[in-house]
């Protein structure tokens, strides 16, 4: 059966080409989409390292008005016990119903756009300066986003002089980079690589971190935030709300808390979820709506494609079919060939598109038309990805090809053989 | 004709329309994005300059993002060639997050607010339904006066009248001296609800987009000239600190966002986004042009009988070309005017998406119809016509008659 | 025997003006080894008899029953079978597949019966000898004149053996030689044991067969 259909697919091979063609082209867009889709996916299910669930970010600002500002800029401020001020907002907000915990932190809140790296030296090795990812938080930060750690004591860990850090290991578990990496469990102490040579000593580790959905899992070193860096506006301040408490929960803390928060010059500007926010923050929506529509648009493509060139051909080999039937073939082989003539060419597009798919990659075409493509090495995704892309753009094709063609194939198999020959 | 095969030209208008609804979106929403209309009437002569590297060259170290108001006022406020410069702050969100208050009531109402100079209404267009800008006078007194939008005056005053009235922003006091029209969210250098003198605010809070209007864009070449001396002056009083100020470019490669730390980098980038341009016009052309060849062929095939015997009775080749393609014409066009209505139901219904503006925002009906939009609709119908009928046609007017009528043409 | 059986067959013909009534009330019986033709004016309803023998279409009233199984009893898939292992078609408009080659389009009605594709070839060769054309065997039919094309469309009908053969005006395109030679062809088989029902309209011809029925206005008249 199957070279019967070449037989007729070769044949016609003039109008077949069109269709190849169009399949070739179609199913090579199609490849990169689902490339990066699937990359895309895949890095949005794996853990960021931080339960962000019933967490919530405040923004406190300063008031421009007030004798503790100048618009000048030089650089002198009044005095502000900026210390005391941060312990009251730390009460006040516990205090309110269904705030479970409260934490400071800079560079370190998820789903913010800042970050902070520097060198280090690992244990004893002084030639392999290695940069990290930094976060100074509080001991609550690690309440606040359910980060458990190996650690066996944290409470203390800001004690001024013992120079406590707990570390993260990059996706494959170890600790460092290409050219130099440790398990974790085995690094004991860090060294600066700024002229200060200031010596780190790990108490413990914590599980993989990344920035945002789509980053990639930096090696991170996790410092005590000390009071004395303490300030309401420099800060990053993060609550988590237990989930019975967290309906309308932004709406309800803003109204009634705005008065209690207004500390000397500081006011709160803003309350935000950090869930939500990292669906806005961290999100490629450009590149992201940009793919879907060129997919909607080559499938739409295809099934107006398929449908139209299917139905002409039924048509005008509509005596064909009447023959066929005739002969003694049963409908649903009439239609089986016509499914199997457009796999056929699907499948002949396939291999051809395969290839050029594979070429391209390897190419740095993408680059220079700045069209979004999958950091593979950053999932950790390697080259099975190719048979994945394979069978999910032949997939789709496919199963669009078989609804675009279902009707013309109905309708060519419901003739009555007589009426289909007298056709001619 | 066309009605001989009703489902045929069905899918062709739907195929053409498709093709033509998804380029049409594409160059509707870079024009809106470079129309000059009011406010931003004078896009076409105005260079931008929002971003700028500061390297340490004898530590190799970098600070770089928006223009501090310290380079604004020592290195482009004094730049010559430009009629007029001025420097506002960018919006950095779509949620407003400025505080508006009143003395004497507990409402709090969010709000944008855009800092900025005396210039600014010269370079913008504003309608304004009472009163007046903030004068240079004003502006270099650091006088706390505003000017507000309609809907913001309407919000905090409600009924009364609220020009020369005090409110609070931040916190802050300051006087309205005048009310303009609102701006719809398109706009991204005029857009906001309340707008405030530079002097007025911190210094942390300073950082700006600077535009630097032109008598005519044929002293651009002139102005980028004067901003690169202007680097140099830099060079000589901050050594061995070194300044990068991006661009000045124009408004369509500003809209663009494209982002590099020197001219070669920023010249580069252009030069990929135009790149992908043409490679996303390209593909949106070709996978429909294809398409509708295979059904044009097709269905001349099932004609190649009658022109057979249109040529037999005395048509020649040329009259039968001009007839196929005019035929197409007509499912192109329909095609083209249904992709077009369709584009902009696309653009309005995804503004967030495609403009970065609000869901709810407003677009000004004079930046979707306009003359280069027409034509454009024009001219890609006339391609995709063109490109799915030409070959057909051509072949079909040289098949010999005999080939015809006896549908000999393997 | 009878292998054929038409009783109190009628078929209309309906469109949204015209009704015509293309058979009234035929009964027919052909028996096994007869080599029978069938007379009358064009637009008389020959063909439709024969579309009707050879299971192409359905008439609206009567019964048809082939080696005394009843057609209407049938499901799709043994309707199938049956044409593929009893019937042979030769068209007026022969009918051949233009985008197969002759040696494809006479193997076609074995592609539907479980056989080697050595088996079809040679099956396929062998009837191309027998009707002269094992020369243009890859040749496709756009490329043959009308009487070969008509000796393709004769050797695809009994390339499988059927029991029965309905030809539809089988020499009509053909001049006298060529016509001449169909027939005998036609003759050879019907000795060697197949059924045979022709329509024609050539007096001569007809005479040269067993049997001669006439049908005037969807009426057989004798």
């Amino acid at each position: 059966m199957i070279r019967h259909i070449f037989k007729i697919i070769w044949n016609e091979r003039k109008t077949n080409a069109w269709i190849v063609l169009e399949y070739i082209l179609v199913f090579c867009v199609l490849w990169f989409c689902v490339d990066y889709l699937y990359y895309m996916g895949k890095c949005y299910w794996e853990p960021v390292g931080f339960d962000t669930k019933n967490t919530y970010v405040i923004e406190m600002q300063k008031r421009p008005d007030t004798s503790f500002n100048n618009t000048e800029g030089n650089g002198e401020t009044g005095e502000v016990d900026k210390l005391a001020l941060a312990q009251t907002f730390l009460n006040r907000v516990k205090n309110y119903p269904g705030v479970e915990n409260v934490c400071f932190s800079k560079w370190a809140a998820p789903f913010d756009r800042s970050s902070y790296m520097s060198g280090y030296y690992i244990d004893e090795d002084t030639t392999h300066n290695v940069t990290f990812r930094l976060r100074w938080v509080s001991e609550s930060f690690f309440d606040v986003f359910r980060i458990n750690t190996t650690a066996k004591e944290i409470s203390g860990w800001d004690t001024p002089g013992t120079n406590q850090i707990l570390i993260t290991p990059n996706r494959e578990g170890l600790f460092g980079n290409e050219e130099y990496s440790a398990p974790p469990e085995d690094v004991k102490k860090l060294t600066s690589s700024t002229s200060d040579r200031k010596e780190h000593t790990v108490i413990g580790s914590a599980e993989k971190m990344k920035d945002g959905y789509f980053n990639s899992y930096f090696c991170n070193i996790l410092l005590p935030l000390v009071r004395e860096e303490y300030d309401l506006r420099e800060m990053q301040i993060c609550l988590r709300v237990s989930p019975g408490a967290d309906k309308d929960f932004e709406e309800r803390f803003t109204k009634e808390m705005r008065e209690q928060l207004m500390l000397g010059p500081y006011f709160m500007s803003s309350l935000k979820s950090i869930d939500k926010n990292a669906r806005i923050m961290n999100w490629p929506t450009d590149d992201l709506n940009g793919i879907y529509a060129i997919t909607a648009f080559l499938i739409l493509n295809i099934f107006l494609g398929i449908i139209g060139t299917f139905w002409y051909r039924t048509q005008a080999r509509r005596s064909e079919v009447g023959l066929r039937l005739a002969l003694g073939s049963t409908r649903w082989g009439v239609k089986k060939l016509i499914f199997g003539e457009t796999l056929l060419l699907l499948f002949i597009a396939s291999i051809v598109g395969v290839n050029i798919c594979i070429n391209i990659g390897h190419t740095e075409l993408l680059e220079l038309l700045d069209i979004p493509i999958a950091n593979r090495i950053d999932a950790g995704i390697g080259n099975e990805q190719e048979f994945i892309n394979y069978a999910l753009a032949f997939g789709l094709l496919a199963v669009i090809s078989l609804i675009a063609v279902w009707y013309p194939a109905r309708q060519a198999a419901k003739i009555p053989p007589a009426e289909a020959l007298r056709d001619e | 004709m066309l009605k001989q095969n009703k489902f045929i030209s069905m899918i062709a208008i739907m195929g053409t329309a498709l093709a033509i609804m998804m380029i049409m979106t594409i160059i509707v929403t870079d024009e809106i994005k470079e129309i000059s209309t009011a406010p931003e009437i004078n896009r076409n002569r105005t260079l931008y300059v929002n971003y700028q590297v500061k390297r340490d060259t004898a530590r190799n170290s970098w600070q770089s993002g928006t223009i501090p108001y310290e380079t604004l006022k020592e290195y482009l406020y004094p730049l010559k060639t430009p009629l007029y410069v001025s420097g506002v702050n960018p919006l950095w969100s779509n949620i407003p997050n400025t505080l508006i208050t009143r003395e004497g009531s507990s409402e709090i109402i969010n709000a944008h607010m855009r800092i900025t100079d005396a210039a600014y209404w010269k370079i913008m267009s504003f309608s304004f339904t009472q009163g007046r800008p903030f004068s240079d006078g004003e502006f270099q007194s650091g006088i706390s006066a505003a000017v507000v939008s309609k809907t913001l005056a309407q919000q905090i005053f409600k009924g009364e009248n609220a020009l020369g009235e005090t409110f609070l922003v931040n916190f802050k006091p300051y006087r309205i001296v005048g009310i303009v029209d609102d701006v719809s969210p398109v706009f991204k250098q005029a857009y906001g609800d309340l707008w405030i003198p530079h002097t007025t605010q911190p210094v942390e809070n300073r950082f700006t987009e600077v535009m630097l209007m032109a008598e005519s864009p044929e002293d651009f070449p002139a102005i980028i000239e004067e901003v690169r001396r202007m680097e140099k002056k830099f060079e000589t009083e901050h050594s061995p600190w070194i300044l990068y100020l991006k661009g000045p470019v124009n408004n369509k490669v500003f809209q663009k966002g494209i982002y590099g730390n020197n001219a070669e980098e920023i010249a580069s980038a252009i030069a990929v986004q135009k790149r992908k341009m043409i490679f996303i016009l390209l593909i949106l052309l070709l996978i429909p042009a294809i398409n509708l060849s295979g059904l044009s062929l097709s269905r001349i095939k099932k004609r190649t009988e009658e022109i057979g015997i249109r040529k037999a009775f005395g048509a020649k080749k040329y009259t039968i070309l001009i007839q196929v393609l005019f035929e197409n014409l007509i499912t192109s066009v329909i095609g083209g005017v249904i992709g077009l209505v369709l584009s902009y139901v696309v653009v309005f219904r995804m503004r967030d998406w495609l403009l970065d503006v609000p869901a709810d925002s407003m677009i000004p009906v004079n930046t979707l119809i306009s003359f280069p939009v027409l034509l454009a609709v024009f001219a890609v119908c006339l391609i995709i016509n063109l490109l799915s009928a030409g070959i057909p046609a051509y072949r079909a007017s040289r098949m010999k008659i005999i080939n015809s009528l006896n549908q000999n043409d393997k | 025997m009878e292998i054929i059986k038409l009783e109190g067959i009628t078929k209309v013909y309906r469109t949204s003006e015209v009704e015509t009534t293309a058979l009234e009330n035929v009964n027919l019986t052909v028996r096994k080894g007869e080599f029978l033709s069938i007379m009358g004016p064009s637009g008389c309803g020959k063909s439709t008899l024969l579309n009707l023998m050879g299971l192409l279409d359905v008439p609206d009233k009567g019964n048809i029953l082939i080696n005394d199984t009843r057609i209407t009893e049938m499901k799709d898939g043994e309707m199938a079978e049956f044409r593929n292992e009893m019937l042979g078609f030769v068209f007026q408009s022969f009918h051949l597949i233009n985008s197969l080659n002759v040696l494809d389009n006479v193997e076609l009605p074995l592609l539907y019966r479980n056989s080697t594709a050595k088996s079809r070839r040679e099956a396929a060769v062998k009837v191309l000898e027998k009707v002269g054309l094992s020369h243009r065997m890859r040749h496709f039919p756009t490329q043959l004149s009308g009487g070969q094309c008509q000796r393709v469309a004769l050797a695809r009908a009994i390339v499988g053996n059927p029991q029965i053969i309905l030809a539809d005006e089988p020499t009509g395109n053909l001049d006298s030689k060529m016509g001449a030679e169909i027939m005998e062809l036609l003759f050879q088989l019907n000795k060697e044991g197949t059924t045979i029902v022709m329509v024609t309209h050539d007096e001569h011809i007809a005479e040269s067969t067993q049997r001669i029925v006439r049908f005037f206005d969807g009426r057989r008249v004798e």
